[in-house]
């Protein structure tokens, strides 16, 4: 598995440049147009991350994630993992970057390569922030019933998780 | 929503710190915190700024339009009843394939017209407004299972935080990926399979009048008593809170590409 992790990154590198080099492409030329894009985009998120990194900051050091953790601590060795993930996994449901405060948390916390830093990891990448997406495409097509899709998104969502959780224990 | 969520961050662990007596630790932690902030985006500029070069090679040289016709075969499979050329096809592959490539600030626009065309879709097919179509359903089901090909952004905080193989994540968070996306489909099939007939027959007399008679959509076969109403009010999500999805950490993940 981490053979084919490994791979990815360099096969993407070689099918853009050499595809870019073979449609004619002035492919150094736009590699830095989208870098330049890409660093305006980090600028455009600091102050959301400012923020919500001093929010989780602040939760912690005023020891309420502590006290929640020892609340779900029960529900969550029903699952065999830290009480951190089911709050993580709660809030990703709403807010993608407000999870990611609590992932950056984890992994300073655990760290990213221990148990609890790999499910961050993986179910972080295979979840998306099911109500904040319903909320904006519906209201686009002025859609208030919204039939089965909840219960669709919530089901793709705990198959993903459950097949990232069993993945971060084999690995 | 993030405007409560981040009140609540805030107030709510400064009243927490008031109870445990921990106010100076949270006077360390506010400033410390922020600073991290800045630390994590310098690192992480250098990833997005490599994803996003290499994704604008992949545009201009025309592989992200490939790759959006690549798949063309697929959503028919996905969306059966879209016609042939309608726009809304259109909007769903490029918003698909922006969420494979991880490319954010793409899919959102994308995905908007999409959900518009996919209304227009339901007014020409003079169904009732204001209720979700089964394409509407399929593609938010199929969107929100996460289609990324690579969490650029988990990759960089995991190297910020020391981690011996950042990249190691990629296959498990592929295969886990496909496990919510293969779901979603299952899921969007079958109920699907329920609406059809229901749908089928209420198209012809629908055009006008009696709106309340017609509704095509509420499977008049008895498709489907229960789902009908699944969560009538989980929508008024306030999606004002912009910053929310932006570049940051849409954990959109993907397959069926390249």
């Amino acid at each position: 598995m981490t053979y084919v992790s490994n791979f990815i990154i360099p096969a993407v590198l070689f099918l853009v440049v050499a595809h870019g080099l073979l449609a004619k492409v002035k492919i150094y030329e736009s590699f830095l147009k989208g870098a330049s894009d890409g660093l305006k985009i980090t600028v455009e998120i600091m102050p959301t991350l400012i923020g919500l990194m001093v929010g989780v900051g602040i939760l912690r050091a005023s020891g309420f994630f502590a006290l929640l953790e020892q609340a779900l601590a029960p529900v969550a060795a029903l699952f065999g993992f830290p009480a951190q993930i089911l709050t993580l996994l709660a809030v990703k449901l709403f807010s993608s970057s407000a999870a990611t405060g609590l992932v950056l948390d984890v992994f300073a916390t655990y760290g990213p390569d221990s148990y609890p830093g790999l499910i961050t990891s993986i179910v972080m990448s295979c979840t998306e922030t099911v109500f904040y997406t319903m909320s904006v495409y519906f209201l686009a097509a002025k859609v208030t019933k919204t039939r089965y899709t909840l219960a669709g998104a919530l089901l793709s969502t705990v198959a993903g998780t459950m097949m990232g959780i069993f993945l971060a224990r084999l690995a | 929503m993030l405007n409560k969520i981040w009140a609540f961050m805030i107030l709510g662990g400064i009243i927490c710190g008031v109870l445990t007596g921990k106010m100076e630790e949270i006077s360390g932690a506010a400033i410390e915190s922020a600073g991290d902030a800045i630390t994590l985006c310098i690192t992480m500029a250098g990833a997005t700024a490599l994803w996003t070069g290499l994704m604008e090679i992949a545009r201009k040289s025309g592989l992200v339009e490939r790759m959006t016709k690549g798949i063309a075969p697929f959503l028919r499979f996905l969306f059966p009843r879209i016609p042939e050329g309608h726009p809304a096809m259109e909007h769903i592959s490029t918003n698909v394939i922006a969420n494979v490539l991880g490319l954010g600030w793409a899919c959102t626009p994308a995905g908007l017209k999409a959900m518009e065309a996919l209304a227009d879709l339901e007014r020409e097919r003079g169904n009732l407004e204001g209720i979700a179509s089964p394409e509407m359903c399929t593609f938010l089901i199929f969107n929100i299972s996460s289609l990324q090909l690579i969490p650029v952004n988990m990759i960089a905080y995991r190297s910020q935080y020391g981690s011996a193989n950042p990249a190691g994540i990629i296959a498990p968070a592929l295969l886990a990926t496909l496990t919510s996306t293969l779901a979603a489909i299952a899921f969007c099939k079958l109920m699907d399979r329920g609406h059809h007939t229901g749908s089928m027959d209420g198209k012809p007399g629908s055009m006008d009048g009696k709106p309340g008679t017609m509704d095509a959509k509420s499977g008049s076969k008895g498709g489907k008593p229960g789902n009908m109403d699944d969560k009538p009010g989980s929508m008024d999500g306030k999606p004002g809170s912009k910053g929310g999805k932006m570049g940051i950490a849409d954990g959109k993940a993907g397959r069926e590409s390249i």
